[in-house]
């Protein structure tokens, strides 16, 4: 019994690990089919307000779709760079049946932050999937996520100050959290808007982002 | 070829970098200081089954002066500065509330149920019986924020066990009106540095429960109300040991689920309280410390001048002569 419940549990684990979010905005359906480029412009709030740019390239491929991308994005504030992400990943529509598409996203990250107390350097993963309506104009899927903190180097400033023995270092930083929510899109040829929403969670369900829901709308031109 | 191997010396020196060496966040010590059960060389009592963090300065004879820092959940690092009073003749005693700075770390259970933040009340009750040693010695209290309401909500079950009190700048002497002095010195721009600053890294350390990852955390997001232009009027980032963010939250559930209103039986304190408002705090001002020191039958209110909201810090030269005048009436 207990093997049974070992091995439903990591079924569990295993499916979750596999849900993620900021998923790449692409339309499998549609025109960049045909354009294996896609740059797009993106303005949100996910954990912070941000604005970044993202570039998807389509591979060749034939049977199976897969776009490889990568992303960064900075959030506002005074402070232009002190504070930044950038992802890279692949991208793919695993099934496809008339206008409805599963995709699945898997991307590396790595996450600077500073401020007068201290920097961080992160890194983590981030799994995404999305299942739902893709139609030549418009689109709506739904979208679950998991984005997981790795490790990340700690260099006190402000905190030392106060507090001398505090250790600087790479630090195990397990822990993550779940995003689910919708992402909606419009396209008018080239020209593509996409708008995501939905909410944010510790992945215990029970230490939760201060903000606890994310945004994001991007511009994207295929070419 | 070349590349497949180049590509995997690299990925092989990645995964190398991050799995060496690195340190758990919540070793103790390592990211947030220890604790009075983690470092036996801080003083310390245990009243109640809790141990606190526990000072006291100046003869013992001499009358009482306990000081409750601001919070919920931080500590007396930033009232320190009072512990001069112990050469005027007072006996100084400073402790860390439970769960909070150097005190031992409590589980948010302790303040679940109705009536559970009386465990304030009682551990301050208790540390008055522990340095009371007559009942001649008089007894004063001196809060910052937080720390000025539980001393209001203390004087208010206890009436008589008091002989003098320091206020200041409690938000609000009911939930009510703490919400509405919090809606105004929290005022959040979105869009600013200050914000971004204090919630950026929570993704970093996103769904961890243990204490000591969510006080680091905590210690992150004083950057939030310290930035430049923050409306409460401090000067920058203050000294602290630890924010305790299990009993911080634990507080804040609590007032939002049960309420809190220290003001029943406030009508009951006969000695004149000194209530202090800061020049900086563009979210207090004169007007609001009338209106929440409105209750207490006999109050002098006065500005600290110069100072935010962390007036036993950046405000103690212009605090300090204010606070000893009324304490050398009131002895």
């Amino acid at each position: 019994m207990n093997s049974l419940i070992k091995i439903l549990m990591a079924l569990t684990g295993l499916l979750f690990s596999f849900l993620l979010a900021n998923a790449q905005e692409i339309n499998w359906q549609g025109s960049t089919l045909d354009k294996p480029h896609a740059i797009s412009l993106n303005f949100g709030a996910d954990y912070s307000s941000y604005y970044g740019v993202s570039y998807l390239y389509r591979l060749p491929t034939q049977r199976l779709p897969i776009g490889l991308y990568a992303e960064a994005q900075v959030p506002f504030g005074s402070d232009l760079f002190d504070d930044w992400s950038g992802e890279v990943g692949a991208s793919s529509a695993l099934w496809q049946q008339n206008q409805l598409a599963w995709t699945m996203q898997v991307g590396l990250i790595a996450r600077r932050y500073e401020s007068e107390l201290a920097t961080l350097l992160n890194l983590g993963a981030n799994v995404t999937t999305l299942f739902g309506y893709q139609g030549t104009h418009l689109g709506l899927s739904g979208l679950a996520g998991y984005e997981r903190s790795i490790s990340t180097r700690i260099e006190h400033t402000g905190l030392a100050v106060y507090y001398p023995d505090i250790q600087d270092g790479w630090y195990k930083s397990p822990g993550g959290n779940l995003k689910f929510g919708v992402q909606a899109r419009g396209s008018f040829g080239a020209n593509h808007l996409y708008l995501t929403a939905g909410k944010a969670f510790g992945q215990n369900f029970t230490d939760n982002p201060t903000l606890p829901f994310y945004a994001r709308v991007s511009l994207q031109r295929t070419f | 070829m070349h590349k497949i191997k180049l590509g995997t010396w690299l990925a092989l020196a990645a995964m190398l970098m991050v799995s060496c060496q690195r340190m758990e966040m919540t070793a103790p010590g390592f990211l947030v200081p220890k604790t009075v059960d983690q470092d036996a060389s801080l003083p310390s009592l245990t009243v109640n089954g809790f141990q606190l963090h526990v000072e006291s300065f100046g003869d013992p004879t001499d009358p009482l002066l306990i000081l409750i820092h601001g919070g919920p959940g931080g500590d007396y690092r930033s009232m320190l500065q009072a512990k001069d009073l112990a050469d005027d003749g007072f006996l100084v005693v400073c402790y860390d509330q439970i769960g909070s700075g150097l005190s031992q770390r409590v589980d948010a259970s302790v303040l679940e149920e109705p009536g559970s933040l009386d465990v304030y009340f009682d551990n301050l009750g208790s540390l008055i019986d522990h340095f009371q040693r007559s009942d001649s010695q008089k007894v004063f209290l001196a809060g910052h924020s937080w720390g000025a309401m539980l001393a209001s909500g203390f004087v208010n079950q206890y009436p008589n066990r008091v002989d003098g009190l320091v206020l200041g700048e409690p938000g609000g002497l009911t939930w009510p009106q703490t919400e509405e002095y919090l809606s105004r010195s929290n005022h959040i721009q979105f869009f600013s540095e200050a914000l971004n600053n204090a919630l950026y890294p929570e993704q970093m350390f996103a769904g961890r429960d243990e204490h000591e990852v969510l006080d680091y955390k905590a210690a992150q997001f004083t950057s939030f109300e310290n930035a430049p232009g923050n409306a409460i009027g401090n000067a920058g980032i203050y000294p602290f040991w630890r924010n305790g963010a299990v009993i911080f939250n634990a507080s804040i559930d609590y007032a939002d689920t049960y309420g809190l209103d220290f003001t029943t039986h406030l009508e009951q304190f006969e000695p004149k309280v000194l209530f202090l408002y800061s020049e900086l705090n563009t979210a207090y001002g004169r007007e609001w410390a009338e209106t929440v020191a409105a209750p207490y039958p006999n109050s002098e209110v006065l500005e600290v001048k110069g100072s935010g909201h962390e007036m036993f810090y950046f405000g103690w030269q212009d605090l300090y002569p204010k606070m000893l005048t009324y304490l050398t009436q009131m002895r």
